[in-house]
């Protein structure tokens, strides 16, 4: 093939490559700028924008010869000698990169518009944006940042000692993601690596029969091995380690979903791209699919032989007299809700690979939960923990999604198979299709209320769809008991779930766990109630909030950091104008109706009843640097961040004296997943231990009091207290196998208590309070929601870093969105992000954030969690709104334009 | 791995050649769509002719008399933002601004759009509307065919093989308003329905997207409308006829009969908002 010239970055380069080879694959493989990430593949998600000839295009979908002799700029030409340019500061700044996959097309469209404007206005940047999706800022401080891009490319000095805590520091894993150097699932693969490609069940349920392989091996030598369920040596794996289900490649000849793997394609790269599934002998015997409905009657086969009635799981909770509650009552309700299945769209597919060093395994992956991986790819390899290492990369979002074996456990077989490094990168219709979703959920409740407005009875069952496998549908069915009131006050409640089998893709962790889908039952109720009461729906809320001193349904007394109420008085201001707007607009009438919608919730931080300890180590170095040893991994929730300075402000020295490793098995201490908005609470905790312990080693050494300043130098420290000061020279110090002269060790594991048949108990030891409201107008003509405006106010204990906490939020927001009005994961149908739609740039309304902190007395300076809480409030707010828009409460989700329309068709609103 | 062969002539005659020679050779205009197919697997062509180089294929041109030739490689960010597609024109330019989103506006064409035709497409209404004309040559000969004509079905068009779209003509347009108005799920997907409107002496000439094979134009609507724009009972008399020739499906973004009654309330709020715009004017 003739060498293509095109100019990269400003030089000229020629590349041997064969003309229709996609630009993106030239810049990543070939010229090594991975800085271009790979989204889809498909235009949909412009990860992959850069500059063709100063215009914004996908380089996934630009032929490599079309852009000869033609100019390409990627992210990695944005700053020059090391520094950064005025856009990346300002994306630092503003905290505009969360897990930063999306970081670097949104850095390029924003440069091709800032090249031909300098200062654009907001509806100029939300258009330049438009195609490039984040799924995790709700891309508000993105346009901030766009906009703010014309001041110098500067940033903040850090905190002085004793002031990270609650300072807007800068993400301090931030620089390489707007320079593109941070390397995620499928940027740092050796040259040397097969690759390795999962063939998937076409079918939800299947019989298979897989034939001779030798004739396919004839056709395709560079095929170096076929894996099979034969070549896995423990071949089930599962979160909980009893009644473990999945099988890493399906056997005993069936199929349980459509996506499942089947077998694993292992070679040379070229070969495995070109290689066709249908080319694969397998015979398929579509069999009728175990449905939702079907699996709730008790009307349908066994999935599982340990499950002959196909109920997973079941959670309950009961306190207090039901009936009496409901004889009670001045007002009563009940509603019925239904849940789609929702994807959790991080914009990194799963990525990464596995090499053998000897008679160990290491896994350099995306991941959310390092240390499980471990465990769960030694329990599929037959082999002690301590032979596998997993290696996190940078993780482009999670979740809930990436807490789930995806890649490791094929690519570990092969790479221990072959001797050969081995990668996979999964890609998008794979990533939809194969990993796991938010349970669907049918719930039906009912509530009463005494004339006085006080909550006197609640009633909830819940069936969550759980798929075909386990994964944490356990962790859905015993978290709803718990949360399904929502953070009221309630004389008796009974709550019931069950996570049920079905043929559907496998429900796992999605952000909330059960949570959401039950406060879209929850709220309204509590609404209705308040609508028969004739009380104002944000004060019947406040009236019954749960407030320190209270108990909650599961028993459990609150004894100090319940901020619901305070929440809900900083959001009164807002409602109350709010409500005038509602009444000012729809007296004009027309076909646009407005409405207001408000929206309680709480969540309890870390696993529910279970122990879930998190350790950290910080080091001293013999430089006088720090070194924290930190296994909790950051898919953009900021961990990395604020894990230094929680242990600076416990040690007492600036935050910019700590360096860090993250997640590392090998290298770190366990930290646990990320996951169950834990790691401020509970790995915060524990680097907050390690600082203290540090610092006391330090005092004692020189006999120094608790109120002793300790001052970093190159080489030795110097602590200062009121008897004078007192050196202390590192370099004399004995280091430990890490390098580090001290040491300082901190492990936390918040106390819980399991809970008995009833639910009773003390599932947490700590919980997030939030109240959230939503303004939106409704096109009852069209079915069409407008969104205008979210108000959150959010109890997090302690902001720790304010500017994350105010990310995490807008990411949740609008995940929350979604999940109300667009997103709806069909297997067959929606397997792409064209068909499956996630909030763009222009769907997001203005967000405040009101920030309540009631400190809790465990959390490392008070500090809860904030990661969940963000989304439960705004599916229900939003079909609150709507409902006093039109009238008419919606019970589906996602409330899409065609199901509003036949629900106001329906009610008459419409004709 | 080796892929298609790519050539990129300098002439649209260098092209032709190709495409008459090679059975396998596809146009590839912007890459927005048929790279993504190539991508997922679904169009795995032999020959691509890349057209970007072929100047006589790009801009825009608008005669003395007022007709508009849109070179067939003209991207939809050109297309949206050049104001001199006004009055009855602008109805095109409307729909070259509300495709998708800014990166496949300036990769996407209006040629490689219609040449793909997804009936959820923006152009196919707007041009049907517009009374457009769609410009097909070969090596063998040129022909112009009426856009009614160009969208035969589901992704069909009249394209012969051997043949491209080379230009768009639109037909002189008098200084009434038209617009073009999008229902999407959210902004830059694709339309549940779309309405195009081009008021026309008296009436007005009426397409309607992604609510059957082809963007549906309806004759004996267009009959009410004439004379009657302002009289609600001709307007819903026209919608009625144009529900009741729709041929809609079910698909993940709305249902068949969600799309027929929209069809009504699109039709009435770009009549009023085109009266609107021509009384202030």
């Amino acid at each position: 093939m003739n060498p293509i010239a095109l100019t990269v970055n400003g030089a000229a380069v020629e590349v041997a490559a064969a003309p229709a080879t996609r630009l993106a694959d030239v810049l990543r493989d070939q010229l090594g700028l991975t800085g271009t990430k790979v989204g889809c593949n498909a235009g949909d998600c412009g990860a992959c924008t850069v500059l063709l000839d100063g215009a914004q295009v996908c380089a996934c979908m630009v032929p490599v010869a079309q852009a000869a002799g033609r100019a390409v700029t990627t992210v990695e030409a944005l700053a020059a000698d090391g520094g950064l340019s005025r856009l990346q500061a300002a994306f630092l700044r503003h905290g505009a990169a969360q897990c930063g996959i999306c970081t670097p097309g949104m850095l390029m469209a924003a440069h091709d518009l800032l090249e031909r404007n300098p200062s654009p206005a907001r509806a100029e940047v939300e258009d330049a944006l438009g195609g490039v999706l984040c799924r995790c800022t709700g891309y508000v401080k993105i346009v901030e940042a766009v906009m703010d891009a014309g001041a110098p490319a500067t940033l903040p000095d850090g905190p002085a000692e004793g002031a990270a805590v609650g300072a807007r520091t800068v993400k301090a894993d931030g620089r390489p993601r707007v320079t593109g150097e941070a390397l995620y699932g499928a940027d740092g693969i050796p040259a040397d690596a097969l690759a390795l490609r999962v063939v998937r069940s076409p079918h939800a349920r299947a019989r298979f029969t897989l034939g001779d392989l030798g004739p396919l091996h004839a056709r395709w030598p560079g095929l170096v091995r076929v894996l099979t369920a034969a070549d896995i040596p423990v071949n089930r794996y599962g979160i909980y380690p009893v009644d473990k289900d999945q099988p890493a490649l399906a056997d005993g000849g069936i199929v349980r979903y459509r996506g499942e793997a089947v077998v694993a394609l292992v070679g040379e790269p070229d070969c495995i791209a070109r290689l066709p599934d249908a080319e694969v002998p397998i015979t398929w015997e579509p069999l009728d699919p175990v449905t939702f409905a079907a699996a709730r009657r008790g009307a349908a086969p066994a999935l599982h032989d340990h499950r002959p009635d196909n109920v997973l799981t079941r959670g309950r909770l009961a306190r207090g007299d039901l009936a009496a509650g409901f004889a009670a009552a001045a007002a009563t309700a009940e509603i019925a809700v239904e849940t789609s299945f929702v994807e959790h769209a991080y914009i990194e597919p799963e990525a990464g690979y596995a090499r053998r060093v000897g008679d160990r395994i290491e896994i350099v992956a995306c991941t959310q939960s390092p240390y499980m991986d471990r465990d769960e790819v030694a329990h599929v390899m037959g082999m002690a923990p301590d032979r596998i290492r997993i290696i996190p990369t940078a993780t482009g979002g999670g979740f809930g999604g990436k807490l789930d074996l995806s890649i490791q456990p094929v690519v570990a077989v092969a790479a221990w198979l072959t001797g050969r490094p081995v990668r996979c990168v999964y890609s998008r219709p794979e990533s939809m299709k194969a990993t796991t979703k938010r349970h669907p959920a049918a719930i039906t409740a009912r509530a009463a209320a005494d004339a006085a407005g006080n909550i006197t009875a609640f009633d909830f069952a819940g069936d969550f769809n759980t798929g075909a496998y386990a994964s944490w549908g356990p962790t859905v069915a015993g978290r709803v008991p718990v949360h399904a009131t929502g953070p009221y006050r309630v004389a008796a409640a009974r709550v019931e779930s069950r996570a049920i089998y079905t043929n559907d893709p496998p429900a796992g962790a999605f952000r909330g766990f059960g949570v959401p889908q039950s406060a879209i039952a929850g709220e309204a109720l509590i609404d209705m109630l308040a609508e028969k009461l004739g009380i104002d729906r944000l004060e019947f809320r406040h009236r019954n909030a749960l407030r320190v001193g209270d108990i909650t349904p599961s028993g459990q007394m609150l004894k100090a950091s319940a901020g619901l109420a305070d929440c809900l008085a900083a959001l009164r201001p807002h409602w109350q104008a709010a409500q005038r707007a509602v009444a000012e607009a729809n007296a004009r009438g027309g076909r646009h109706r407005r409405g207001a919608g408000i929206a309680c919730l709480w969540y309890g931080i870390g696993n529910t009843a279970l122990s879930n300890p998190s350790a950290m180590r910080l080091g001293l170095r013999p430089d006088g640097r720090l070194m924290l040893y930190n296994g909790a991994v950051d898919i953009g929730q900021g961990s990395t961040t604020i894990m230094p300075q929680i242990a600076a402000d416990a040690l007492g020295v600036p935050v910019d004296r700590i360096d860090f490793l993250i997640g590392d098995t090998d290298l770190t201490e366990d930290a646990g997943k990320t996951s169950a908005s834990r790691q401020t609470y509970v790995s915060g905790k524990a680097a907050e231990l390690a600082g203290r312990d540090l610092r006391g080693q330090i005092l004692r050494r020189v006999n120094a009091g608790d109120d002793a300043a300790i001052i970093l130098h190159q080489g030795y420290l110097v602590v200062r207290d009121g008897a004078g000061e007192h050196r202390l020279d590192l370099a004399s110090l004995k280091p430990d196998e890490r390098g580090d002269v001290l040491s300082g060790h901190g492990r936390f594991d918040p106390p819980t208590t399991t809970l008995d048949r009833d639910g009773q108990g003390e599932p947490y030891a700590a919980y997030a309070f939030g109240a959230q409201m939503v303004e939106l107008s409704v096109d009852v003509a069209l079915g069409k929601v407008t969104l205008h405006r979210i108000v959150a106010a959010h109890d997090v204990g302690r902001a720790v870093n304010p500017q994350q906490v105010e990310g995490q939020l807008h990411g949740g927001i609008a995940q929350g969105m979604g999940l109300a009005l667009m997103e709806e994961y069909v297997p067959g149908r929606t397997e792409n992000l064209h068909d499956y739609l996630i909030p763009t740039v222009g769907d997001m309304p203005p967000i405040d954030c009101i920030l309540i902190e009631s400190p809790d007395p465990l959390g490392p300076f008070g500090a809860k969690g904030v990661g969940e809480p963000a989304l439960v409030g705004i599916p229900p707010a939003i079909f609150a709104a709507i409902h006093q828009a039109t009238g008419v409460r919606l019970t589906r989700a996602p409330a899409t334009p065609d199901r509003i329309h036949a629900a106001l068709v329906a009610a008459g609103v419409t004709p | 791995m080796t892929g298609p062969r790519l050539v990129r002539p300098a002439t649209l005659d260098a092209a032709l050649a190709v495409l008459a020679e090679e059975p396998d050779a596809r146009c590839l205009a912007g890459g927005a769509t048929l790279v993504a197919m190539m991508n997922a697997g679904l169009a795995e062509p032999g020959v691509l002719v890349a057209l970007d180089g072929i100047a006589e294929l790009r801009g825009i041109t608008v005669a003395d008399d007022g007709r508009v030739r849109i070179g067939a490689m003209t991207r939809h960010r050109e297309t949206a933002a050049d104001m001199r597609l006004a009055g009855g024109h602008a109805v095109v330019r409307q729909a070259a601004s509300v495709i998708a989103n800014a990166v496949v506006r300036n990769m996407g064409t209006m040629g490689g759009s219609i040449a793909f035709f997804d009936p959820a497409a923006d152009y196919p209404p707007a041009l049907v509307a517009a009374d457009a004309e769609i410009e097909l040559a070969s090596a063998a000969a040129t022909r112009r065919l009426a856009a009614r004509e160009f969208f035969v079905d589901w992704y069909t068009t009249a394209i012969e093989p051997g043949e491209m779209v080379t230009a768009i003509h639109l037909p002189p347009a008098g200084t009434q308003p038209s617009i073009y108005r999008k229902h999407a799920r959210t902004s830059g997907d694709y339309a549940i329905a779309s309405l195009a409107l081009v008021l026309d002496g008296a009436g007005a000439r009426v397409a309607v997207g992604a609510c059957g094979p082809v963007p549906l134009r309806s004759d004996a609507a267009e009959a009410v409308l004439a004379g009657r724009l302002a009289d609600h009972d001709a307007v819903a008399e026209a919608a009625a006829l144009l529900a009741a020739a729709a041929d809609p499906v079910d698909d993940v973004r709305g249902s068949a009969d969600y799309r027929r009654r929209l069809i009504p309330r699109l039709l009435q709020a770009a009549i009023s908002e085109l009266l609107d715009t021509r009384e202030a004017a």
